[in-house]
């Protein structure tokens, strides 16, 4: 039958770009079930709209702006931040792993403190504080550029001075 | 470190993606480079782990799947049809047929019942399937699409019956048409450019150039260049439409930040359409977005999911509505 058959396309995108959309929406929401909520909601809208959508490479760029905007449109309407950063203070850690965590905290915190001024802060404002680039870069009276290009800087400085760090942490995830 | 969409992925890229500042071309990018080999997706995996340790809120979980994909299914309405929008353009004799047909082949040997002598039926399998008919006109088939015709094009036309998604070259010859059967109608190449989408409630077809008629029984409709002619499934009836909702060219739009009532106005120059607010509130309601080449049907349909409004395209009219979207 058509029908399955084009059930089994759509499932097919599903499958293939679940996973990265879901992540993308999270990176945004910085909550899992909002982020499950908005890349169900962008499916469901493209079983309404398969017939108007084609061709794998509209089909991703379309999954991606509509979970783009769906996101953006969700923060607008929550009061995401607020929850963000009153529910969390301080750096995660694993419960279940109080030593390794504070080890691992130490770690990090010892080479976020040997960046450069500048660096840290943004650094420190982007991650610990939760702030946007737009935010950051408003509060520093900087360019959102100078903000994304310190950021940049502080991942490559980080994750190589923390690198076996980062490396024993995914294989412990995974065992 | 060069992704496939010609964005530079770098730490840079890559903060800013797993800090939720990426635009969706920029997520694609990260993403495309991430898979596109073990020490990328490496890197990619190290960089979120240190963002997962700094940060002060939750860290990603991909949800199961499986249980997301079961809802999905759920709350799915019935079936439509997929349609298909695949370019291609060889000579200038040629004329390009793009054309969707699904699930009428029952129906099809129903009501079109050619004294059929012998038949050739082609089908693809999961890959595209390229075949050249006997005209040495061109056929794409995909997703196990399936074209049927009389052996050498016998008769006085070149008919094809099409189920599934395929798209045609067809060579020219005025003294022998092309016609293409989908569902319920057939539609008659007189020498252009064109494009059919289906779905359960219409088929429309959109000229780019030259002419096409498309009849079923005794009725039927003559749609020009520029011009979009709809079939209406439950009224039976032949009705033109705004040409320009599915051909569009060099469209190009970036909004940032932008009310409502700006983009309304972009796109009404551009695609030549009135845009009617029910509630003029929703006049204020911003969004960024970039459209490249997208028909009027997708870039509103972007708006209504992002910010929350409806809309209805009648004609040349787009109306929204909606409570507001603050």
């Amino acid at each position: 039958m058509e029908k399955d058959k084009l059930a089994i396309q759509i499932e097919q995108y599903f499958h293939t770009w679940y996973e990265r959309l879901h992540r993308y929406a999270f990176t945004i929401l910085k909550d899992n079930d909002d982020a499950k909520d908005a890349v169900q909601a962008v499916f469901l809208k493209l079983w309404e709209k398969r017939d108007t959508i084609d061709e794998e490479q509209s089909v991703k760029s379309y999954l991606y702006t509509a979970v783009y905007n769906y996101c953006l449109n969700i923060k607008r309407h929550d009061k995401i931040k607020a929850r963000y950063v009153s529910e969390n203070s301080g750096i995660a850690s694993d419960p279940g792993n109080e030593l390794m965590g504070k080890e691992v905290n130490r770690r990090i915190m010892d080479q976020v403190a040997a960046l450069s001024p500048q660096c840290r802060l943004v650094f420190t404002k982007s991650r610990f504080e939760g702030k946007k680039y737009a935010e950051i870069a408003a509060e520093m009276g900087l360019s959102v550029k100078t903000v994304e290009a310190q950021m940049g800087k502080a991942l490559k400085i980080l994750r190589e001075k923390l690198l076996d760090l980062l490396i024993s942490l995914i294989i412990f995830f995974l065992l | 470190m060069k992704s496939p969409g010609h964005i530079q992925v770098d730490d840079e890229l890559l903060a800013k993606y797993l800090s939720g500042e990426a635009s969706p071309e920029e997520a694609m990018a990260v993403d495309d480079w991430a898979d596109a080999s073990g020490s990328n997706r490496a890197l990619f995996d190290q960089a979120m782990k240190l963002w997962e340790q700094t940060s002060p809120g939750n860290t990603w979980q991909l949800p199961d799947k499986l249980a997301v994909l079961a809802a999905i299914r759920k709350t799915q309405k019935p079936v439509k049809i997929v349609s298909v929008n695949r370019g291609r353009w060889s000579a200038a004799a040629a004329v390009l047929l793009l054309l969707t047909a699904a699930g009428f082949y029952g129906l099809l040997h129903k009501t079109v019942a050619p004294p059929a002598p012998l038949w050739v039926t082609r089908q693809a399998d999961k890959a595209e399937l390229h075949d050249t008919l006997p005209d040495h006109s061109l056929v794409s088939l995909n997703n196990s699409a399936a074209i049927k015709y009389v052996s050498g094009f016998a008769g006085n036309t070149r008919t094809v019956y099409l189920t599934g998604n395929g798209s045609f070259d067809v060579t020219s010859d005025p003294g022998k048409p092309f016609i293409v059967n989908a569902g319920d109608i057939a539609i008659k190449v007189l020498g252009t450019v064109f494009k059919v989408q289906q779905d359960s409630s219409a088929i429309t077809v959109a000229v780019t150039s030259g002419a096409v008629n498309m009849y079923r029984n005794s009725s039927n409709l003559t749609v020009k260049a520029g011009e979009t002619g709809i079939y209406d499934r439950h009224l039976q009836q032949f009705r033109m439409a705004v040409a320009d909702s599915i051909a569009q060219h060099g469209k190009s739009f970036n909004f940032t930040n932008a009310s409502l009532k700006s983009i309304a106005a972009e796109l009404e120059k551009a695609y030549g359409i009135t845009v009617v607010f029910k509630n003029k509130r929703l006049e204020t309601c911003t969004m960024s977005s970039a459209f490249d080449n997208k028909s009027i049907e997708f870039i509103f349909e972007v708006i209504s999911i992002t910010l929350n409004v409806q809309y209805r395209i009648e004609k040349d009219t787009v109306y929204i509505s909606g409570s507001g979207c603050n």
